[in-house]
């Protein structure tokens, strides 16, 4: 396969692909016979030849392509070096000059996949080579594929490969630097400014469009330019390990010119480079510097203007950056008033008031001390907002949220009051609005002006909480206030339970407003002082005994009963043994509503199930002397034969939790001991039938608990498993008496020990039979 | 090393929208056996718009048994102070999440679907399908599982409120 001029371009090029299909098979033969290359190799730099030939450009550029990509350990030292002369020549030169000024053809695109292709597989040598004139030349043929005319994924489509080779190239980089140790390679400093040079092209390439334009792209080239940013986002990220803290100066000085010159779309790549770093920077100090300035530019002013035609997206960057630094306002708090302006006037624009009001959310809580002396102005902002078109539901329940944020920083409840008074005034008038539009049978205004008043009390309450990082009092004589309990502070809390229960008994069958109502009562329960949102036990009872059955999330009502059973063990014993006693002779009524079948609401039994296990062993008491108990006990036990996986999990957590060894003693202790005598052969009916293959692969480890809790505390579990293995229902045929006593014998040596769920297991299979086994 | 391989792999061929990276350790150096990854809502669901991290740790064992995937908790404010119920709040209203945030899929299953031969791209896609097609076979978590179970319109409700809280950039 010679190349001579007038021979047949056909035949050659039939030649060359040929030649390609003998690499790959070599390639393949090579990795698993260790095939000798030497007969193969002579014709390559023939073919090498074929690229200077125009007719045979293309089908020779793509032989090379793929060789480099998959088999680069083919070409030898040679061809290498006639390689990259052809992609230092003034021919490479010209296409991609053609490139840079936007001409994709089909020649000028194979020939750049070619270039990445080498690359690709020669980054090392590219990397630290710096003096050879040949690499130095394809080195910087491949930075000027970032510079390309067009956008990225829409006319564009070498820059994003072109990326991902400097993101190869940027990451050998950072490997050498760490493998060096103290010793930086001599070839580093050259390799890094190509980095930097990367990251200039990529500013430009990252660019949003002006607006016609970006309203003219559809949706796959909107898709195409997003992902590139994403990925010049990566290599930011990466490059900051290499370049350090210069680049975020560089970047910083980039906003700062771009501010000054109004260039609202550059200060946005900026703005975009700079958040993309947010997660690496180490280097603070020198970091807060240089946002120092930025943010005390005229930055947020600018931005909060409605004078200049500054688009959307640079807006909403900027904002972006708000919430990429947040621990930066925490550092330096005075240019908090600004920013927070900046966020107050952003709620205006429906495409930002969302991000906004969840920015407000962050800062206020994270700076809630320093913005006390705000907190009149942000009182008066919040009213403004009220009369905003973008007041909506999820606005509302931020921003109220940030504001009863900084009220939990003020020292004493006393000064508390007024502000939160404010609030729950605010909220009164939703209250009000959702009774209005009920008598004037606006149905859509009545439901949601009800959910945004619960949903902003229960925001309200949520903020309300103590940091998690709060002082605490270990000094428990120290006095608790009293604010809360008598007086101003107590007509403030009923004020707030009134108006939850007004809206929760006007719909009982909104899911929203049911959750948001127990979202309420939860937060202050795991307070330690007393705080508006912190209600006595009967709150709680009250809303649990006014659900019924076809009250909307029953499921979580009950749950919410739990969560207050868990938090309130200080309180004093009566108050809560009562609401204990209220709660279960509700379950036990919901219970006889559902005939006793958990299956007849899944839901409602697992959560009311959940309740019951949730009193022992601090509220059996309350259990022992509730009429009816039986049912419970009765009503468990058709849990674990439940088709539903919810019932039957929560059945066999209760009865793990029941037949364990606690301290009790007098008529409770008669009482759980006369529950087990009567229940513990039926329980142990119902484990052996589950175990014994009824139940589902997934259901063993749950089951497998109450059986190991059966062994370990009760002594009799023997007689009733042993009985409940040789019932005449037991489901398999499978295993004989010998197979079930060796079984029996297992679990019980094994007391309670976590070998117990591998021996279920085996034991069930057994049982089904070997098709269940996994394959492994 | 295989994970470098796997990195490369996810790097040439990624479906639109998702991210998938390792960490960068307080010096910079990448720790390829943890991986950020983010899992965009599905086109045309509820779950359209949103964007939702998952951490993945890959063991010493990858690829015998499968990475674990989690939810991280995301919302600081919500970190701070979501302590109500008591118990683990989970980091994703999703029946097939667990409160400690792990994600419960067959594919990652050592028992059950995991192979070694499947490939992050396909995990990921594989929750994206989760998010908006739960399992109801294996609930994780009971708030959600409930709340599918026995009001849908409350739950795709809540979904949308989730996706607004988690919007993709």
């Amino acid at each position: 396969m010679a190349i001579t001029p007038g021979q047949d371009v056909k035949t050659t090029e039939e030649g060359v692909k040929c030649f390609q299909s003998w690499v790959m098979y070599a390639h393949r033969a090579w990795i698993d016979k260790a095939l000798e290359l030497q007969p193969l190799r002579p014709l390559t730099h023939l073919a090498i030849q074929a690229l200077h030939h125009e007719d045979l450009f293309d089908v020779t550029v793509d032989l090379f392509t793929d060789v480099l990509i998959n088999f680069s350990a083919f070409l030898t030292a040679g061809d290498l070096e006639s390689l990259s002369t052809v992609l230092a020549s003034t021919r490479a030169r010209q296409i991609v000059s053609g490139l840079k000024r936007g001409h994709y053809d089909t020649e000028a695109i194979s020939f750049a996949r070619f270039l990445l292709a080498y690359g690709d597989a020669f980054v090392q040598d590219l990397a630290k080579k710096v003096e050879d004139p040949l690499l130095s030349q394809i080195v910087h043929q491949l930075l000027e594929l970032l510079r390309c005319e067009g956008y990225a994924g829409v006319e564009d489509e070498i820059c994003a490969q072109a990326i991902e080779f400097w993101m190869t190239y940027t990451e050998f980089l950072i490997d050498s630097l760490f493998a060096a140790g103290e010793e930086k390679p001599v070839w580093m400093d050259m390799a890094r400014q190509r980095v930097v040079e990367v990251i200039e092209a990529s500013w430009v390439k990252v660019r949003m469009p002006a607006g016609e334009l970006a309203a003219s792209w559809d949706s796959d080239a909107r898709a195409g330019f997003k992902a590139f940013r994403a990925d010049v986002r990566d290599l930011l990220q990466s490059s900051y390990t290499l370049l350090g803290v210069d680049i975020f100066e560089k970047l910083a000085q980039l906003a700062l010119q771009s501010l000054e010159s109004r260039a609202w779309l550059h200060l946005e790549a900026t703005l975009f480079c700079l958040n993309a770093l947010s997660d690496s920077i180490s280097d603070e100090d020198s970091v807060d510097a240089m946002l120092c300035r930025l943010f005390g530019s005229s930055l947020f002013a600018d931005m909060s203007s409605t004078g200049e035609p500054i688009p959307a997206k640079t807006r909403q960057t900027a904002m972006n950056m708000i919430t990429e630094y947040t621990a930066f306002f925490e550092r330096h708090v005075e240019y908090l008033p600004a920013m927070l302006n900046f966020l107050f006037e952003s709620l205006k624009a429906p495409a930002l008031a969302g991000v906004a009001a969840k920015a407000i959310l962050s800062s206020c809580s994270s700076c809630r001390q320093n913005l006390i002396p705000e907190l009149g102005a942000f009182l008066q902002q919040y009213e403004v907002l009220l009369t905003w078109a973008t007041a909506e539901v999820y606005t509302k329940e931020k921003v109220i949220g940030g504001i009863a944020a900084i009220i939990q920083a003020i020292p004493r409840d006393e000064d508390k009051y007024g502000p939160l008074s404010t609030l729950i005034q605010f909220i009164d008038r939703d209250v009000s609005d959702c009774i209005k539009f009920m008598e004037a049978s606006q149905a859509e205004k009545f439901q949601s002006s009800g959910i945004c008043a619960l949903k902003c009390l229960a925001s309200m309450g949520k903020a309300l909480q103590a940091p998690d990082d709060a002082f605490i009092d270990l000094d428990a004589d120290a006095p608790q206030s009293a604010f809360w309990a008598e007086g101003q502070g107590a007509s403030l809390q009923a004020k707030v339970v009134q108006m939850m229960e007004t809206v929760t008994s006007l719909m009982r069958w909104n899911s929203d407003v049911v959750e948001a109502g127990c979202q309420i009562l939860k937060s202050g329960y795991k307070e330690s002082a007393p705080g508006l949102f912190v209600f006595p036990p009967e709150v709680t009872v009250d809303l649990v005994l006014a659900s019924k059955l076809d009250t909307a999330r029953l499921d979580y009502v009950l749950d919410t009963a739990c969560a207050m059973l868990n938090r309130h063990v200080h309180e004093p014993e009566t108050t809560i043994k009562s609401a204990a006693s209220a709660l279960m002779n509700n379950l036990l009524g919901i219970i006889h509503l559902m005939g006793g079948e958990p299956s007849s609401d899944p839901e409602v039994a697992s959560s009311g199930i959940d309740l019951a296990d949730k009193m022992v062993p601090h509220y059996l008491d309350c259990m022992m002397s509730a009429h009816n108990v039986q049912r419970l006990f009765d009503f468990t036990l058709k849990g674990l034969t439940a088709a539903e996986i919810m019932p039957k999990r929560t059945a066999a957590h209760f009865w793990a939790t029941f037949v364990q060894n606690y301290e009790v003693s007098g008529d409770v202790a008669i009482f759980v001991g006369a529950v087990t005598q009567r229940y513990g052969p039926q329980l142990c009916h119902i484990l052996v039938r589950n175990i014994g293959g009824e139940a589902a692969r997934s259901e063993l480890d749950v089951l497998a608990e109450p059986l190991k809790k059966l062994v370990f505390a009760q002594p009799q579990a023997k007689v009733w498993l042993s009985n409940a293995l040789s019932s005449e229902d037991f489901p398999s045929q499978k295993v004989g008496s010998t197979e079930k006593r060796v079984w029996l014998q297992k679990i019980l040596n094994l007391r309670g020990a976590k070998g117990t769920n591998a021996a279920v297991k085996d034991f069930w299979m057994a049982c089904r039979g070997r098709e269940f086994a996994y394959a492994s | 090393m295989l994970l470098t391989r796997v990195r490369k792999q996810w790097r040439r061929d990624h479906p639109f929208g998702f991210f998938a990276k390792p960490v960068r350790t307080a010096q910079g150096v990448l720790d390829l056996k943890k991986w950020e990854c983010g899992v965009p809502g599905k086109d045309k669901t509820l779950w359209e718009g949103g964007l939702f991290k998952l951490d993945v740790l890959f063991p010493d064992e990858y690829p015998t048994k499968p990475p674990k995937c989690t939810i991280p908790d995301w919302s600081p404010e919500v970190k701070l102070s979501d302590k109500n119920a008591g118990k683990f709040i989970p980091p994703l209203f999703h029946p097939n999440v667990y409160p400690s945030g792990t994600v419960c899929l067959s594919i990652l299953n050592e028992e059950e679907g995991w192979k070694p031969a499947i490939t992050i791209k396909q995990i990921l896609l594989g929750i994206q399908d989760l998010l908006n097609d739960p399992n109801p076979d294996s609930p994780a978590q009971a708030d959600a599982y409930n709340l599918f179970k026995r009001d849908r319109q409350a739950y795709e409700k809540k979904v949308k409120a989730i996706v607004k809280d988690n919007p993709a950039p």
